[in-house]
């Protein structure tokens, strides 16, 4: 029995790690410049199919490929930032984010129409979705990664927040980016390391989930981007440590429901788990770990 | 009935018309679709355009009322072949299909009402997101729930009996309902909420009601759409009520205007004449030799594009908040002006007292055991150094902002902690240091709104108020093209409109010239007239306060120091030292060119 809640635990850790990595990403952008950026998604997709361009198609090593991806999803993050999403930097909150809905948008008919409508396989190595038996514990290798690499990108995050000048800048505009500007700190170096970040965090997230499913296709980052932005909220929106409660709280609901529910209640784990958080945040308005605002 | 009214109602039954004058089936089937989807982007932009917080999540609304039509309407045999787990209750009816949909959107309307309690506690971006779910749980009911659906099958065989002519009226209908709800009082409201949610609940408003009251009306409209969608298609599935047509239907709202009806119905025009020409191009074409290859999707990017254009260049979209009697010669739409006295028990008797106010932020005591009494009838100044308090104090007095002791009153009756909606229902009218005004609605509706939202036992007028203010002759201007004094002005106006007791009025002065500050001072002294009106004016105008105020207090470092007559103010000496401060902490001086002794000798 414990054997059993230890594998759901460590499931669950895994499957919270990729929502908080998402969330973190979404959580990075929005506390900088207010936007909720739907095309965070396409971003984990793109990293998926420049994954299978430069280890299939070019022939590169799997490891050099993948470090390369996870440079291409900072920079298309930090270049459609620059492209799409600058005209209307400043602009309400339901602007910017039916601009990233309509990028969003425009970039699944481009992935459907110049790579492929239909999921394209990964070759992924064999060690990396073994697994090993560890006194009744079914422990992937997958699964050690994942975690691994949620730690790592979270000491890495907060290091760099806390420590470099260009954090401290970030966490200043994440609490008032007007007033951030005055002090004399560039808005769009905030703005592009934010995008960068955010589009690196897609990156991991987005091989981690490839990794898992062994596919690639154009609607694949859309929805767990929805579940991590629902995650968001739920840590209070516009809080880095809150997105991350609120991804590990995601992947322990669904990783719960899945081992919990009776199979006829099965199709509707999503519906239930959704259901559960926005009754939290109904309950709790500004999330758990949100503020409100001073009103003067 | 006004004129934009009718040219759009028209322009639904000219649809209609030109189906009927054509009569091939096609276009009868893309005319009656079109009219549908007025039906839907009018439904949707009666919450996203009163309240301002787009919602993902109204294509579910649509989704069931096609669903609940369907079953409603379909003859018994074939729902037994469709829905063969169905309750007894729903299969054995068949009804027509007029009240089939209306008890369907009736029923939708309700549930909308509950849900909308749910989200109307959410702000803007949370709710947004919240009806992302929504969404997603619908949808996922829908797959996943057999009894009432077919699963990811698709239903078919509803009778198709929605004509271009029904659709049409339905149309005409739900334009009607769209344009009365936003000039309604509960339109009003939701609309004030939008622009500004602070200045709106200090307004008596209350924000979660009217948000609720829109999220029903709207998903009350979006089953409608979803029933005559099923009457006119026949055949439907659950996909049909997801992200495709959540972002078909956003992108018409944006592009038209969310703020107004006529706007949705001209997006919904444009966006479907973009789409029915890019999908005849989608499969590729020739043209004078040169080949064009298919490009799948091409109605979305085209859709998209047409969206971001609009953000970009308009981000308001064509017909921004104005409507089509807007820009048409005829008579404008007008608020309802006079609000008749009802029965209501205010406290008459009582002053607004504040009894030992602590107000701490982390470790810095903001304001420390302040006692002070706004009586009836007085003016009383609230002067003090930057950061002396003041505004903390104001916004605990107001019920604006939480605090860690002591208690504030009205009367004998304890006032709950932040609960600015039911300061301004006990008779608290407030200003802000930095001005709030509903900013896209026109001076007379910001005065309007606070009227609608707090009864008084006395009659009022919308001119009235704003006359005491100087701004009638404005009444029908956007309050964002006011110049700066004026947006002051209409600020106290908007205050007085709840017929308060008690008139708060943070900094009113400042930013102002000496005309402008001359006239406010000119404006407040006249509000001595209203009867039993207590204001407490907190400001850094020295000379202003001295000449206003019956009694004046002042802060210092959180403390109040003093609370004497104007006079005794200026001979004392402890208020001298608080303000003028020892010069030889230059470093720390934060005075003010108001400051200067020679002033406060005037």
């Amino acid at each position: 029995m414990s054997e059993l809640v230890a594998q759901q635990v460590l499931n669950a850790l895994a499957l919270g790690g990729v929502y908080a990595l998402l969330g973190l990403g979404l959580a990075m952008v929005f506390s900088v410049l207010g936007m909720i950026n739907f095309a965070h998604g396409e971003l984990m997709t793109f990293t998926g199919y420049a994954l299978i361009f430069l280890s299939a198609t070019l022939g590169w090593p799997f490891f050099l490929a993948v470090f390369a991806a996870f440079a291409v999803a900072a920079a298309s993050a930090a270049l459609i930032e620059r492209v799409a999403f600058r005209p209307v930097r400043g602009a309400s909150l339901t602007t910017m984010l039916l601009t990233t809905f309509a990028i969003s948008s425009i970039l699944h008919v481009v992935f459907q129409n110049f790579i492929s409508p239909r999921p394209i396989a990964v070759a992924i190595p064999d060690w990396l979705t073994s697994t090993a038996q560890f006194s009744g514990l079914r422990i992937g290798m997958l699964q050690c990664i994942s975690l691994g690499v949620t730690v790592v990108a979270l000491i890495g995050l907060t290091v760099f927040l806390r420590f470099s000048i260009t954090g401290l800048a970030m966490r200043a505009a994440a609490q008032d980016f007007s007033i951030t500007r005055l002090m004399g700190i560039p808005a769009n170096r905030v703005i592009v390391t934010a995008f960068a970040i955010s589009g690196l965090l897609a990156g991991l997230s987005g091989f981690l989930w490839v990794a898992q499913r062994g596919s690639v296709d154009p609607l694949m980052g859309f929805v767990p981007v929805l579940k991590a932005f629902i995650a968001v909220v739920l840590g209070g929106l516009g809080s880095l440590p809150g997105a991350v409660l609120g991804g590990f709280l995601l992947g322990f609901l669904e990783v719960l429901l899945r081992a919990m529910l009776p199979s006829e209640l099965l199709p509707f784990r999503d519906a239930i788990s959704l259901s559960i958080i926005i009754t939290i945040l109904v309950l709790r308005p500004n999330g758990l770990l949100g503020r409100a605002e001073a009103v003067r | 009935m006004r004129g934009g009214l009718v040219i759009l109602a028209l322009l639904c039954l000219g649809a209609a018309g030109l189906a009927a004058i054509v009569g091939a089936p096609a276009v009868a089937n893309t005319i009656s679709y079109f009219l549908i989807v007025v039906v839907l982007v009018t439904g949707l932009g009666i919450y996203v355009g009163n309240t301002g917080i787009v919602s993902f999540g109204h294509p579910s609304f649509m989704g069931i009322g096609a669903y609940l039509t369907a079953i409603l309407v379909m003859p018994d045999a074939r729902k037994g072949a469709l829905f063969p787990n169905l309750p007894d209750v729903l299969a054995g009816i068949s009804l027509h299909p007029l009240v089939g949909l209306l008890v369907a959107a009736v029923f939708v309307g309700l549930v909308g009402l509950i849900l909308g309690m749910a989200l109307s506690r959410l702000n803007g971006a949370s709710a947004t997101i919240a009806t992302l779910g929504v969404l997603i749980v619908v949808h996922s009911l829908m797959v996943g729930g057999t009894t009432f659906t077919r699963g990811a099958q698709a239903v078919y065989g509803v009778p198709k009996v929605v004509t271009p002519f029904y659709a049409a009226l339905a149309a005409t209908a739900v334009i009607i309902l769209a344009n009365w709800f936003k000039f309604s009082k509960w339109g009003l409201l939701a609309r004030a909420g939008r622009e500004d949610e602070a200045a709106a609940s200090a307004s008596g408003i209350s924000i979660f009601l009217s948000r609720t009251l829109a999220f029903s009306v709207s998903t009350f409209v979006m089953a409608l759409g979803g029933g005559l969608f099923a009457l006119q298609i026949g055949v439907f599935s659950p996909s049909e009520f997801y992200f495709g047509i959540t972002f078909s239907l956003l992108a018409m709202l944006i592009v038209g205007g969310a703020n107004s009806t006529t706007g949705a119905v001209s997006g919904a025009l444009l966006i479907t004449l973009l789409t029915e020409v890019l999908r005849r191009v989608e499969p590729g074409f020739e043209l004078g030799g040169i080949s064009v290859p298919a490009l799948f999707g091409l109605t979305t990017i085209g859709t998209s594009l047409a969206l971001i254009a609009t953000l970009y260049l308009r981000p308001e979209g064509l017909f921004g908040a104005s409507e089509l009697d807007d820009v048409l010669p005829f008579k404008k739409h007008r608020v309802a002006q006079t609000y008749p006295a009802s029965e209501v028990t205010k406290a008459t008797e009582g002053a607004l007292a504040v009894r030992n106010l602590t107000k701490t932020y982390g470790g810095v005591t903001a304001v420390s055991d302040a006692t002070l009494e706004l009586k009836r009838g007085e003016i009383l100044g609230l002067i003090g150094p930057n950061g002396s308090g003041k505004s903390t104090f104001l916004s605990c007095a107001s019920g604006v902002q939480r605090f860690d002791r002591g208690e504030v009153a009205i009367g004998d009756k304890t006032m709950p902690q932040a609960k600015p909606n039911a300061f301004a229902h006990a008779g608290v009218g407030r200003t802000f240091q930095n001005i709030r005004l509903f900013g896209r609605l026109s001076v007379e509706e910001n005065v309007a709104a606070a009227m609608a939202a707090v009864p008084s036992n006395r009659a009022r007028q919308v001119h009235e108020v704003l006359a005491r203010v100087n701004l009638e002759d404005l009444a029908t201007r956007t309050a964002d093209t006011l110049s700066y004094g004026q947006q002051r002005r209409l600020e106290i106006a908007r205050a007085l409109a709840i017929d308060p007791a008690f008139l708060l009025l943070d900094e009113p002065a400042a930013g102002m010239n000496d005309t402008e500050t001359a006239e406010l001072a000119g404006i407040i002294a006249s509000l001595r007239n209203i009867e039993g009106l207590g204001i407490l004016i907190v400001d850094h105008d020295l000379p202003m306060i001295l000449k206003l105020s019956d009694r004046i207090a002042v802060l210092n470092e959180g403390r109040l120091i003093a609370v004497e007559t104007p006079e005794e103010i200026k001979r004392n000496p402890e208020v001298a030292q608080a303000y003028f401060g020892e010069r030889r902490n230059t470093g720390a001086d934060n005075q003010t060119p108001e400051f200067q002794p020679t002033t406060v000798e005037t």
